[in-house]
């Protein structure tokens, strides 16, 4: 069973150019960054989030999340759509404006809430690991059957100024969480 | 050579409406039939091509869609995402793969009808076709990055069940059309033929019938409808003829039945005229017969006058001289005077009735008959030689001179004796009328052969026939010497003699200067006869 997770991982990073040995990274990290990079893929930004067509797409997470080593080392020399991607690491307290994902990782659910109540209608996707479902959050990442797995809050996408792509959306597992007047 | 080969096909002895059929069928069907193989062969070409690029259109569509599946290694999604294709029935299996880095695409999901497998590695680009299937593949690419393949293949059955079905439609069309034109080139083509054949028929009936008051009903206004007029101008023209020729054939016997009517009466009346002639001819003998009769006893009527005076003279005269005896009278003188009476009476009777004597002869001569001389061969320059020679003594009286100029070997099948006789008539006919007392004569006769028949040229150098007498010279009992010893028989006997014995013919010459006889006869009697 293990085995079959390393190949998943493998499949799942088959893009990645930089070979890592298995026992160095725990697999659950790299597939969460693979994760969080493939959204990416599926979402679009307004071309004024960008300063210039070549401006990078920066991934904020929380400076000790365990997935940041990962999801740097996945990110390195990837691109999409000419944009390059950089990992922001965000000391707590700090500001989460300018990102263009924020993932919150393992943080309390008040405290990712608090993150994107303060992020209010900007346009950033946010995703975190809460037990469920946050007003203003617009993926949640879940384990099912030792399966990862991810949540679409409706209300979320529908309030906020991203567009989340078909595809994903018929991946997910839609849920709809109106955020208090 | 194109007539040989419609000779060939049999196409040049078939009626002219089967042959209209056959070239508006022929050329529809042909028309028809390349239509629609193009039709067909167009269809099948576009049907496929379009079939080949919705197969590529829709493969290329689904791999977009199921890129996120495969990212987030959804493979339920994805194999609801292929099953989405159960709405095209044709297609009977979708195989999604997932690239890995450095080893071959891994089967991922798929959509398949029962009984098929995907293939383990497919070929990606473009459309593949094989007997039973179209089949296209697409890459899945995110990002730049080639994450997968979709490979869809279609059945073609069902492509090829529509092709099959448009092809029965373009041959239901192409017969209905070839049906349609049959119809319509046998309505047509009557329009056509009817006239020809009207036409056709007329003519046969014509050459037939020699009916030339037949009449071709009009056509239309095209080249048959002309053919047709000129066809009934000519009949016009034709009964126009007959009817002349008729005509002048009906004159023509009429002018006939006239004209033998015509020759009947002319007939008669040449009959007539024969009969009239015949007529004429036995009253003109009788006539003659009877101017010979009043003739004979005109001539012999003053000799035997003149000898029954004298006998009845002497008879008296005798009657005196016995009356006289039986008186006892007689004188010497009176019988010396009686002696001489009886002598001079006995010799004017002795002489007249030598006279009636040598008439009569004449007159036998007149009537020529066969026994007048016999029928015989003999050459006739010596003969007539001879003839002059006897005539020489009475010739040579008045000091006449005769020639005879005939070809020695000129020989005649002829009555010599006649010959001789109109020869002797001839000569003393010259002596008594051309020459006065003291006038010698010359007497020329001239005799050649020519073409079997001998021509006898007498002449001599008398005074000649004046002209008034020349039409009578050979009639009877014609002389200007009557009472001179002329009895006006010599030339008519000789006439007689060349004309019945000889056969021939005799006519006066034309000279000046003495009398001159031209006869003709035939040189041969018995070739003439056969």
């Amino acid at each position: 069973m293990r085995g079959q997770v390393v190949g998943l991982v493998f499949l799942l990073l088959g893009v990645a150019s930089t070979p890592v040995a298995a026992a160095d990274v725990d697999l659950e990290y790299r597939l969460r960054a693979a994760f969080l990079v493939n959204f990416v893929r599926f979402v679009s930004w307004e071309s004024a989030q960008f300063t210039s067509p070549a401006s990078a797409i920066e991934l904020c997470i929380p400076e000790a999340d365990p997935v940041a080593p990962a999801l740097e080392e996945l990110v390195r020399d990837k691109r999409i759509d000419a944009h390059p991607l950089t990992v922001r690491r965000l000391k707590r307290g700090a500001r989460w404006d300018g990102c263009h994902l924020a993932y919150t990782g393992a943080a309390p659910s008040q405290q990712s809430a608090a993150v994107f109540r303060a992020l209010g209608q900007r346009p950033v996707l946010t995703v975190h690991e809460s037990a469920e479902a946050l007003p203003g959050g617009v993926i949640r990442l879940f384990l099912e059957d030792r399966k990862l797995r991810f949540e679409v809050n409706t209300a979320a996408v529908d309030q906020g100024p991203l567009k989340l792509s078909s595809q994903l959306m018929s991946l997910a597992v839609l849920v709809r969480v109106e955020a208090p007047q | 050579m194109k007539r040989r080969f419609f000779q060939w096909v049999g196409l040049a002895n078939l009626a002219i409406g089967t042959k209209l059929k056959l070239l508006v069928l022929l050329s529809s069907a042909l028309g028809l039939a390349l239509a629609a193989i193009l039709l067909v062969t167009y269809n099948n070409r576009v049907t496929h091509d379009q079939a080949a690029i919705d197969l590529q259109t829709l493969t290329r569509i689904v791999a977009d869609n199921t890129a996120a599946a495969l990212v987030f290694n959804d493979d339920q999604a994805a194999i609801k995402t292929l099953s989405a294709l159960k709405a095209k029935p044709e297609v009977d299996s979708a195989c999604l793969y997932r690239s890995e880095a450095g080893r071959p695409p891994k089967l991922f999901a798929s959509y398949l009808r029962t009984g098929l497998d995907c293939p383990a590695a497919p070929a990606a680009g473009g459309v593949r076709e094989d007997r039973e299937w179209m089949m296209a593949v697409a890459t899945v690419i995110l990002d730049g990055e080639r994450a997968g393949l979709l490979y869809v293949s279609q059945n073609l059955r069902p492509l090829r069940k529509v092709l099959s079905t448009q092809l029965l439609i373009a041959c239901g069309v192409f017969l209905l059309s070839f049906l349609l034109s049959v119809g319509v080139a046998s309505v047509l083509q009557r329009a056509i033929t009817e006239p020809i054949l009207r036409l056709s028929s007329a003519v046969r009936r014509v050459a037939q019938t020699r009916d030339f008051h037949l009449r071709v009903p009009a056509g239309g206004s095209d080249e048959v409808g002309a053919l047709i007029e000129g066809f009934n101008r000519m009949l016009g023209y034709l009964q126009a003829g007959q009817a002349d020729i008729q005509q002048s054939q009906d004159v023509l016997t009429e002018e006939v039945r006239e004209r033998s009517r015509a020759n009947d009466k002319l007939e008669q009346a040449l009959q007539q005229l024969r009969d009239a002639q015949a007529q004429l001819v036995q009253s003109e003998k009788m006539a003659s017969l009877g101017a010979l009769v009043a003739g004979v006893a005109h001539e012999i009527n003053t000799p035997v006058g003149v000898a029954v005076s004298a006998a009845s003279t002497l008879q008296e005269h005798v009657a005196r001289l016995a009356k006289q005896h039986q008186h006892g009278a007689i004188t010497s003188s009176g019988l010396l005077r009686f002696v001489g009476m009886a002598e001079e009476s006995t010799k004017l009777i002795l002489n007249n009735l030598e006279r009636a004597a040598a008439l009569i002869q004449s007159f036998k001569q007149v009537a020529v008959d066969q026994s007048s001389g016999e029928h015989r061969l003999f050459a006739l320059g010596s003969y007539l030689d001879e003839v002059a020679s006897n005539l020489k003594p009475e010739l040579r009286k008045g000091g006449h001179r005769i020639e005879v100029h005939c070809p020695d070997t000129l020989m005649v099948d002829s009555y010599p004796g006649a010959l001789a006789q109109v020869v002797t008539n001839l000569v003393t006919n010259s002596l008594i009328h051309g020459y006065d007392h003291d006038q010698p004569g010359q007497i020329r006769i001239e005799a050649e052969v020519c073409d079997g028949e001998v021509s006898l040229h007498y002449r001599d150098d008398g005074r000649g026939i004046p002209p008034e007498h020349r039409a009578k010279v050979f009639d009877p009992f014609f002389t200007t010497r009557r009472g001179a010893g002329g009895s006006g028989l010599g030339l008519h006997i000789v006439y007689n003699l060349v004309t019945q014995l000889l056969r021939g013919s005799i006519r006066l010459g034309e000279e000046i200067g003495g009398a001159s006889f031209l006869i003709r006869f035939p040189a041969s009697l018995r070739e003439q006869k056969t």
